[in-house]
């Protein structure tokens, strides 16, 4: 039943492998192209298995980092001090295969220098032991190894979950038990802790209950989530009324508090335009580049870092109205009620 | 004495071989050995590929799937402390744009391979009695075709960083001192033990490549072609009443969104070669990897051991309930 779904439809659920092509022993021309197939639930299933491997083995490494620190008591009564445990801040791991290539341990032929495992263990936050992941992908390799042996002596298609399965099971399984850690990995769980916001709508806490996939609180969890991250990027204004008369509408009494309070704390607003002046506004700018003309401005920015490490050198470097020399990268195009008005902070002032 | 009986024994059996030519067990089990690599010989690139090819989507998208552990605690906002760090943070949002995975309930165990096999048994019957299973395939690959774009647009703009960062590290190590590379500086400056022996270096080729001294319009042209990918074009919208959006956009962004949009296009409308579908296969298997979790090892366990028994149960249980046959070939 497998086969002929994955056979007849053409759609990319499956991995093609191409076989060695056969020649027809009659007419002395090659039989027409065979594949070895391969579905992607065998890859994604055991996958995900294998990425709570690893994500595991991030979390023992930060674990063992934690310490215990005594922390003064807050509340004057008590005299002991309170032993609390200090994580380590997270470095991300993402994107440093080229640090990493270029910093190893191992001699080669362009680094002559060897500096031992665990200087670079030690030193560099960004990598970790994957003891756990090594172990599950030797599992998936031998399960691979035992479903291909098996499909080639028997010469039929074989269920590669059959070889997996207890592949990658059984050696994160006894991975576990041999380092005695099996306590914490069954134990460990990626579940997300309910922020302040959610125990504040009183959802529901029984954190077990309607985490399924199919459920409805589910899919209001979703949409919650998915509104959360977008909101910095993308923000989905009321159809209703103008934003003028909201402001005295006595509903949004919220809205407006949120606005002073926007103001006090010097927020910068979503965009720093006058949104009244606009149907549509749309405006595509390049980041600055760090191009500089000659070589005087070169020595200019070296002496400037150098001179004062404080934060005015940061504003000038990394905000967007650094000046750019000889550049002009903006690009406004405003369809607005009044051309006149020229919204503020948008042309850059070339010094 | 001990070592000439050995010898003499030895020298008995090699004569008895001799005369009645007949092959030792150790010389049998290795030509036996020899035999069957050579019948395999034809197989093993096959083979090779085959476990390459699922070891690839698994390998980077485990690795792609990594984030903040629940032992670690949140970095502090105050990233911009030291003008140094500035070449660090590629991206301010960098941590906010990290999606939350979906977890997988014990509940769900159950559900999937009964969805599973129900989905399957569907289509076999859908395809047997339509016959033509034309207008099935267009229908599901016009489906998956947005889910692909963006899974294989996902997967090139990663291999690209990937790529990047290979050619342009912002750290390396060379000949025991390790530098840091500033992009704004344009410089290479030496990590603090040695920084005061060593001078900074004007290339951005990592490692021994930066010892050559390049002519200065190459090195301008290297420094700009290493800052391509930072170089994001914001994006504001603003329709009134309606929607406002700022977004980023990087220039691996554009391109491997260009490139995935072509590659579905012509999966779709010209031709299915099998490296297509492969990589529409990594890409899916990339991204799902990314967005799902089966949150814990005893969860993932379960999901296993139930999709374990229907796998066994399609392949093998259909032949005899079915009469299918197991290998159409």
């Amino acid at each position: 039943m497998m086969v002929t779904v994955a056979k007849s439809l053409d759609v990319p659920i499956k991995l093609l492998i191409p076989r060695p092509t056969e020649i027809d022993e009659e007419t002395g021309e090659e039989k027409p192209q065979k594949h070895a197939m391969l579905g992607l639930g065998d890859i994604v299933l055991p996958g995900i298995m294998i990425g709570l491997a690893l994500r595991f083995d991030l979390f023992l490494f930060y674990l063992r980092k934690q310490k215990k620190v005594a922390v003064s008591p807050k509340d004057k009564d008590s005299s002991e001090n309170s032993i609390e445990t200090k994580s380590e801040e997270y470095v991300s791991v993402l994107g440093r295969w080229g640090e990493h290539y270029w910093t190893r341990s191992q001699p080669t032929v362009f680094f002559p220098y060897r500096r031992s495992r665990k200087d670079v263990m030690n030193n560099d936050a960004t990598r970790f032991p994957k003891v756990y992941f090594i172990a599950s992908m030797g599992g998936y390799v031998t399960g691979m190894i035992a479903t291909l042996f098996a499909m080639h002596v028997s010469d039929h298609a074989q269920p590669a979950l059959l070889y997996l399965v207890p592949g990658v099971l059984l050696s994160l399984f006894f991975t576990a038990v041999f380092r005695s850690e099996f306590g914490l990995m069954w134990n460990y769980s990626e579940a997300v802790v309910d922020s302040d916001e959610h125990k504040k709508e009183g959802s529901e806490t029984d954190p077990l209950k309607n985490k399924s996939i199919f459920s409805m609180a589910r899919q209001k969890r979703q949409m919650e989530k998915i509104e959360s991250s977008i909101s910095d990027s993308i923000e989905i204004v009321e159809l209703s009324d103008d934003s003028a008369q909201k402001v005295e509408n006595i509903s949004s009494t919220e809205r407006k508090e949120d606005e002073k309070i926007e103001k006090e704390q010097q927020k910068p607003s979503f965009f720093s335009i006058d949104e009244n002046q606009h149907v549509i506004f749309l405006s595509v700018t390049m980041s600055p580049s760090s191009y500089v003309a000659n070589e005087k401005e070169l020595e200019r920015r070296h002496k400037a870092i150098e001179k004062d490490d404080s934060d005015n050198e940061i504003d000038s470097l990394s905000s967007d109205e650094a000046p750019i020399l000889g550049n002009k990268t903006n690009i406004d195009i405003t369809t607005s009620k009044k051309d006149a008005v020229e919204p503020a902070g948008k042309r850059r002032r070339v010094k | 004495m001990h070592s000439g009986f050995l010898t003499y024994t030895i020298f008995k059996i090699t004569r008895q071989s001799a005369i009645m030519s007949s092959t030792g067990p150790l010389a049998e089990a290795f030509g036996s050995i020899a035999f069957n690599l050579a019948r395999i010989q034809p197989y093993i690139p096959t083979y090779t590929h085959l476990l390459l090819s699922a070891l690839f989507p698994i390998f980077t998208g485990a690795h792609a799937s990594l984030s903040r552990p629940s032992s670690a605690a949140k970095p502090e906002k105050s990233k911009k402390k030291s003008g140094s760090d500035l070449e660090d943070d590629e991206d301010e949002d960098e941590t906010e744009n990290t999606q939350q995975m979906e977890g997988l309930s014990p509940s769900d165990a159950i559900i999937f391979p009964v969805l599973a096999g129900c989905t399957l048994a569907g289509l076999y019957f859908i395809i047997k009695w339509l016959q033509d299973p034309d207008i099935l395939n267009k229908v599901l690959n016009w489906y998956f075709a947005v889910f692909g774009v963006f899974s294989i647009s996902r997967l090139l703009r990663d291999a690209m960083q990937v790529v990047h960062s290979l050619i342009f590290p912002s750290r390396y190590v060379n000949d025991g001192i390790e530098y840091k590379v500033k992009s704004r500086l344009r410089r290479a400056v030496p990590v603090q033990p040695d920084a005061n022996e060593v001078a900074p270096r004007t290339s951005p080729l990592p490692g021994i490549f930066a010892m050559v001294t390049l002519p200065r319009g190459i090195n301008t042209v290297l420094w700009s072609l290493r800052d391509i990918p930072k170089r994001k074009l914001r994006v504001k919208l603003d329709i009134r009443k309606i929607l406002r959006a700022k977004i980023h956009i990087a220039p691996q962004d554009i391109l491997s969104f260009a490139i995935a949009q072509a590659a579905v296009m012509y999966f779709n409308t010209v031709d299915k070669p099998w490296w297509l579908t492969n990589l529409m296969g990594f890409g899916f298997s990339y991204t799902t990897l990314q967005l799902m979790s089966p949150t814990t090892f005893g969860t993932g366990a379960l999901i296993l051991s139930a999709l374990f028994l229907y796998d066994i149960y399609f392949v093998f249980f259909t032949y005899v309930l079915y009469r299918q046959k197991l290998f159409n070939c």
